[in-house]
């Protein structure tokens, strides 16, 4: 009887344990499936956040001018000679084309800032396509080398967002002073914009309270003469919030360079708003209107990142939309991205060289790894014999395998270069020291893929009088090819993305042309990520994602190869 | 200087073919086309007589193309004038590598009578070894011919020739992953030693700043440069920590759901998706650590009143942590797997739930192979270069302050070596050193985790 | 009690008034398209040992792993048909595998101990089920369960060792106590013996015999000499049919069906 009270008494505890263990089973489960969800979404956000930047790099604002080559410029004596058509001065034809396009830029200053608008180095494209081709001299050709890569960031969106209000009702101008144009509007068409700038200087002083406030914070752990420059500090601080909220406060409202720009476009002309109030705006014209009538027509640009804080003038962005209103800059795919070499400007640069850089050193790794991977695995595999030797070689390529790759680098340095004075930067050294790394992978797949063939298939050759060599290389290998093949690929995939070897062979220089040979310098395209990642300047940015988009496709390419023939290739026992 | 060397491989290519026709010719005409009756076929034949034209050959000209610069570097020595040999060491070689350039196209930093003198000396003897070495060459492949030629007959065991050949290049082909443990090995000990040399051991090991800027002239007493390793491996192991917090529960949870819970197409959807994670370059992290979670966490703790920089220990961690995800799950993966369902089974029987048979039996089970698997992590972790080199930072920080930027074994190697660098100075001698560092850490964690993972295999095979 | 009776239909099988601790109707086991078990309607009495005999592949440790569900955690595995445990549809909604699995123990082919010591291996039931409230009373029942595995004796001083270490037929014990330490009614056994040598089967063979006082043992086993030395009631199954059940006098002596018949004289098997 006790037994079965027992018994009783253990079936009540474990069903009164139920419920708290099947509350542990969920968690248990919810922790797997936020483990995989995590790992996923961190995938999904680092693709998506390469891809969102890296999208915009694929176009670029183009000029297109009319450029006229004039004769008298270039050889006017029409020799024809190359030499004569080199030395024509190309930059000042292309500042001539840009003066046409904006003739109310007057001043030295303002024309160096307009000139700016396209790289020095377009001039050396140009005197290439005249060269080539003379019988363009005294004719009217499209300039259309690309925009300075600040305004093309500013004209994609992406320094401040740019954002157009159509104006309501008339625009009278008041007085057509040449400096400052004083215009009216009827007050509601104006509303917006005066609010807009209050509440830029609401929190512009609100963020110098916080300031201030975390200023004071600090102070009451500090004492002494410390505390004094501090107390004067939270004093400036807040005497200016103060004064930028007093500020924000009048009627009619002074713009300074801190406030967001106002920029109004009327008759084919760009001006600066530098006082609103109720009714009446005064602006400072950037691009000259052509007419001064009364106008139903007008609208409004607001760039919320002050003129102080950004890299583009509100004058550079004026041009920049007179540009594209008047068709001379389009927006066009990024074909210099996919067939120049690296540049010092990142409106000329491309991964071209890159790439080639990049194939040529996989050419390199292949050529040494491939064979040698295959015949090290066919003798472990098929002539070794199980001893002492064959297990340490055996540990040896699965050390190998782990080995970080910085050390191959260390090696390839020590060896190639500083032993046998190979040439730095060259993709012959770069493809043997990834020759290297990838040997222990095609060699362990390799041997999986011998392995895998069925010894019957070994017995056979052999007992039709077959020599091992026979056996190995006319039945063995043509079996394990799919998987060798496979292996391989994903092997040299590895080695397309690798950087760090190829970073202590000096394949890290700035190079400008695209390689020719495997000894001539290069960069490959993981390093060329590396190197335009750390540049400063924001448009690198997204050359760099557009960069490491291409890499990644490549390698989808090839993995999805590998896939793709071991599907198609492979034969089950 | 080698420039007629790819002419020469060339022409030996043509020759082989040539050799190989001859031989097997050769053959045939010996067996008055009754092939039937040689010992081994006409192809061996060709093979053999393709084999001893150009293999020794190739021999020669390969070696010549490794070390031709360097006999040719000795040779020199033997000709330097009086008065340079005079001059200390470096001044010798300073001379030396100046004629070379000037010989040989390059820009020589100086020129002077001497230097010019010795350029035309290095220049002539370029030729004459070049020469030399072609001669010696072409004896060698003719000679070679007409001896195999010779031997080829009616009974003469090509094959068995040929297949010796094979055989030495399977054995060379291995010894080369043999060889490459060996000169990295050799290289990285030789430098280090030189460093050493110059820099005590023990402040390199035990030293807590790490500024490794020498001296820029001779005199200058005091400047030459701190090599206390200490904050190197103090910001390695502060990152690692941090790659594996994340990695090391992520990729578990992973791995014991996709083997234990998921649906057969769950885990087929899943686990390529993982390998993904473990695809992606890690130049590519570096750049998301970079410009996404690095300034990410900078806003992050400002805005809970930390100071932080985009480049941190944190954000590098992180981003390795996810690169280490899939590294973690794959490995434990099989070793979950290889846990006999006996063990399961006899967990259910008791009528334990699934998540109690995981976290009772199964996971005791799998712990030394687990175990085995995270340490390959953390060598991965440690030697991992890109990400750290673009979001740790390069300052030398002995901190434990993760938001703060520390610097890394990999991101010093990869600074002391990418700059402008003069050869034999303790700064860029010191990148082997702790490149040996990094190895024989790395090793040792492989060697242990490998040996691990086997011995837990070997229980349950 | 303890010793082992030849003739066991002697020895209390007899009492046809006794309830029946399991009873089987219409049971049909699908493993995917292929099935696996065919209409199988069998009683099982309490405090006795029955076993299950037949050819490989026919299907009786499939009908063994339906009586504590085990044939849940395989996917393609589909149970039809009714089984009670003292009158309880087991595979009811309202039932849940832990609590059925809790009285129902099972013993399988090979041992197999959990990698832990064996203390721990017998105290893995009671810890999770919660049965112990403190340290004392966990020894205790861990201690009587050893003993009435009759290991006690043979490990009392080496509990935190593991229990892997033991040899197999102490392992197949050490599994027979960490089932009885949650208080199974029924307890399964899947061929306990075909892994152990004749002396440790001796030994489990004489445990079975105890441990019939307190629990309904069911029992697969391949050798028709261990069904008739051990069990009371003896079960035949052929491709997946049960063709005979009765006392195991009964069918050993004078088989119903010529396949039984066949079985047991080696014609077949």
């Amino acid at each position: 009887m006790t037994e079965s009270a027992a018994r009783s008494s253990t079936k009540a505890l474990i069903a009164a344990s139920l419920p708290r263990r099947y509350r542990a089973e969920q968690r248990f489960r919810l922790y797997g499936r936020a483990a995989i969800l995590l790992a996923i979404s961190a995938l999904g956000l680092l693709l998506f956040s390469v891809g969102a930047q890296g999208f915009s790099a694929f176009s670029i604002f183009r000029f297109d001018l009319p450029l006229h080559l004039d004769t008298k410029r270039i050889d006017p004596n029409n020799t024809g000679d190359p030499k004569v058509i080199a030395k024509a001065p190309y930059r000042a034809l292309i500042q001539q084309a840009l003066s046409d396009a904006f003739p109310d830029v007057r001043s030295r200053r303002d024309k160096r800032a307009l000139f700016g608008l396209s790289t020095g180095l377009n001039v050396v494209e140009l005197r290439k396509r005249v060269i080539k081709n003379p019988a363009l001299i005294g004719t009217d050709i499209r300039f259309t080398a690309p925009i300075s890569d600040d305004i093309d960031l500013y004209l994609k969106g992406k320094i401040t967002p740019r954002r157009f209000i159509t104006g309501k009702g008339d625009l009278v101008i008041q007085q057509p002073n040449p400096k400052i144009i004083t215009l009216a509007a009827a007050p509601e068409s104006l509303d917006f914009l005066i609010a807009h700038i209050r509440q830029s200087r609401l929190q512009q002083a609100a963020k110098l309270e916080v300031q201030a406030q975390k200023l004071r914070d600090g102070l009451k752990a500090s004492n002494g003469q410390v505390a004094a420059a501090q107390k004067q500090k939270i004093e400036q601080l807040e005497h200016k919030a103060k004064t930028i909220r007093n500020a924000a406060k009048g009627q009619t409202l002074g713009l300074n360079k801190n406030d967001p720009s106002i920029l109004l476009g009327f008759h084919g002309g760009i001006a600066k708003a530098i006082r609103v109030s109720a009714g009446t705006i005064s602006v400072k014209p950037l691009v000259r209107p052509t007419s001064l009538e009364t106008t139903q027509n007008w609208q409004a640009l607001i760039l919320d990142l002050p003129e102080r804080a950004r890299r583009i003038t509100d004058q550079q962005a004026a041009w920049a939309e007179m540009l594209v209103d008047h068709g001379y800059a389009k927006r066009r795919f990024n074909s210099i991205f996919f067939t120049h070499a690296d540049s010092r400007e990142p409106e000329l640069a491309g991964i071209a060289g890159a790439m080639v850089g990049s194939i040529l050193t996989l050419l390199a790794t292949m050529l040494a790894a491939v064979p040698i991977g295959i015949l090290a695995a066919i003798y472990l595999e098929e002539f070794a014999k199980k001893n002492r030797l064959t297990d340490f070689i055996e540990v040896n390529i699965n050390n190998l395998a782990a080995v970080p790759s910085i050390i191959f680098g260390l090696l390839g340095l020590a060896v190639f270069l500083n032993t046998f004075h190979m040439p730095r930067s060259a993709p012959l050294v770069g493809g043997l020291v990834l020759a290297l790394m990838t040997l222990p992978v095609i060699i362990i797949a390799s041997r999986a893929a011998i392995k895998a063939v069925p010894p019957s298939i070994r017995e056979a050759a052999l007992g039709i009088g077959a020599s091992k060599t026979q056996t190995v290389f006319d039945h063995v290998l043509p079996l394990a090819a799919p998987g060798i093949l496979t292996g391989t690929i994903i092997g040299l995939a590895r080695a397309l993305g690798e950087t760090a070897p190829l970073l202590m062979i000096g394949m890290v220089a700035f190079i400008a042309d695209i390689p020719k040979s495997l000894t001539s310098p290069s960069t490959a395209m993981p390093v060329q990520i590396y190197l335009w990642a750390s540049s400063a300047e924001r448009s690198w940015e997204a050359r760099t994602a557009a960069a490491i988009i291409i890499l990644l496709l490549l390698m989808i390419v090839l993995n999805l190869t590998a896939v793709f023939l071991r599907h198609k290739l492979e034969r089950r026992w | 200087m080698i420039t007629l060397l790819p002419f020469a491989m060339l022409a030996l290519t043509g020759f082989m073919l040539l050799a190989w026709f001859q031989g097997r010719g050769k053959a045939v005409s010996c067996a008055d086309g009754h092939t039937s009756i040689l010992h081994s076929l006409p192809g061996y034949s060709g093979a053999y007589l393709a084999i001893w034209s150009v293999l020794p050959a190739f021999l020669l000209l390969a070696a010549y193309g490794l070390f031709g610069d360097l006999l040719l570097g000795l040779q020199m020595q033997q000709k330097l004038p009086p008065d340079i040999l005079a001059l200390a060491p470096e001044k010798i070689e300073l001379f030396l590598r100046n004629a070379h350039a000037l010989a040989f196209g390059g820009t020589a930093s100086e020129t002077s009578p001497a230097l010019t003198a010795m350029a035309q000396t290095y220049a002539s003897h370029a030729r004459y070894n070049q020469i030399a070495v072609m001669g010696l060459a072409l004896v060698l492949s003719v000679g070679g011919f007409f001896f195999a030629r010779r031997r080829i007959s009616k009974t003469f065991r090509a094959r068995n020739h040929v297949e010796a050949v094979i055989f030495a290049l399977l054995v060379v082909c291995s010894a080369i992953a043999v060889l490459t443990t060996l000169g990295i090995v050799l290289s990285l000990l030789t430098e280090s030693l030189r460093f050493f040399s110059q820099i005590n051991a023990l402040d390199f090991i035990f030293g807590l700043k790490w500024s490794p800027q020498t001296a820029l002239r001779a005199d200058q007493v005091g400047q030459s440069g701190s090599f206390g390793a200490v904050p190197l491996f103090a910001g390695t192991f502060l990152i690692t920590l941090i790659a594996m917090i994340v990695a090391a529960p992520v990729g578990l949870f992973s791995a014991i759901y996709l083997s234990e819970y998921a649906k057969p197409s769950t885990r087929r959807t899943v686990k390529p998706i993982l390998e993904i994670l473990a695809g992606v370059p890690t130049v590519v992290y570096g750049f998301f650590a970079l410009l996404t979670v690095g300034p990410f966490i900078r806003q992050a703790a400002e805005a809970v009143g930390l100071g932080a920089q985009t480049q941190s220990a944190l954000s590098a961690g992180l981003v390795m942590g996810i690169m280490i995800i899939p590294f973690v799950s794959s490995l434990s993966d099989d070793v979950i797997n290889a846990v006999p369902q006996a063990l399961r089974d006899g967990s259910y029987a008791m009528g334990a739930t699934q998540a109690e048979t995981v976290r009772n039996v199964v996971f005791p089970a799998a712990l030394p192979g687990i175990m085995g698997a995270l340490l390959l992590a953390v060598s991965r972790a440690i030697g991992e270069t890109m990400i750290v080199v673009m979001a740790a930072g390069q300052s030398a920080n002995l901190t434990a302050n993760p938001l703060e930027p520390v610097t890394t074994v990999t991101v010093q190697i990869v600074t002391l070596l990418t700059g402008d660098q003069e050869f034999d100075s303790a700064k860029t001698l010191s990148a082997f050193a702790l490149g040996l560092a990094l190895f024989v850490i790395t090793l040792g964690l492989n060697i242990i985790s490998l040996r691990v993972v086997r011995k837990y295999r070997e229980r349950y095979d | 009690m303890a010793s082992i009776t030849l003739k066991p239909d002697t020895n209390g099988a007899d009492a046809t008034s006794e309830t029946h601790k399991v009873r089987a109707r219409d049971v049909n086991v699908f493993y995917g398209a292929k099935q696996a078990l065919f209409d199988v309607n069998l009683d099982i009495s309490d405090r006795s040992v029955t076993s299950f005999i037949g050819p490989s592949g026919c299907g009786k440790s499939t009908f063994l792993r339906c009586i504590n569900r085990m044939n849940d955690t395989i996917d393609i595995c589909r149970v039809e048909g009714d089984i009670r445990l003292d009158g309880k549809d087991i595979y009811a909604r309202d039932v849940d595998p832990v609590i059925l699995r809790a009285s129902v123990g099972m013993v399988f082919q090979k041992p197999n101990p959990f990698p832990k010591s064996i203390y721990d291996n017998v105290a893995y039931g009671p810890r999770i089920h919660g049965l112990a409230a403190n340290a004392e009373e966990l020894d205790h029942i861990v201690e009587t369960s050893l003993q009435r595995a009759g290991l006690w004796a043979e490990v009392a001083d080496r509990l935190d060792e593991p229990g892997t270490g033991l040899s197999g037929g102490q392992q197949q014990r050490l599994v027979i106590a960490r089932a009885i330490a949650v208080r199974p009614e029924v307890i399964l056994m899947d061929e306990p013996c075909s892994a152990l040598d004749p002396i440790a089967t001796a030994k489990i063979e004489e445990l079975i015999d105890d441990l019939r006082n307190n629990y309904c043992i069911i029992m697969v086993t391949h050798s028709m000499a261990q069904a008739a030395r051990v069990s009371q009631h003896t079960a035949f199954f052929h491709l997946g049919k049960l063709v005979e059940a009765g006392p195991t006098g009964q069918i050993f002596t004078n088989p119903c069906d010529s396949r039984t018949q066949d079985y047991i004289t080696g014609r077949f098997g």
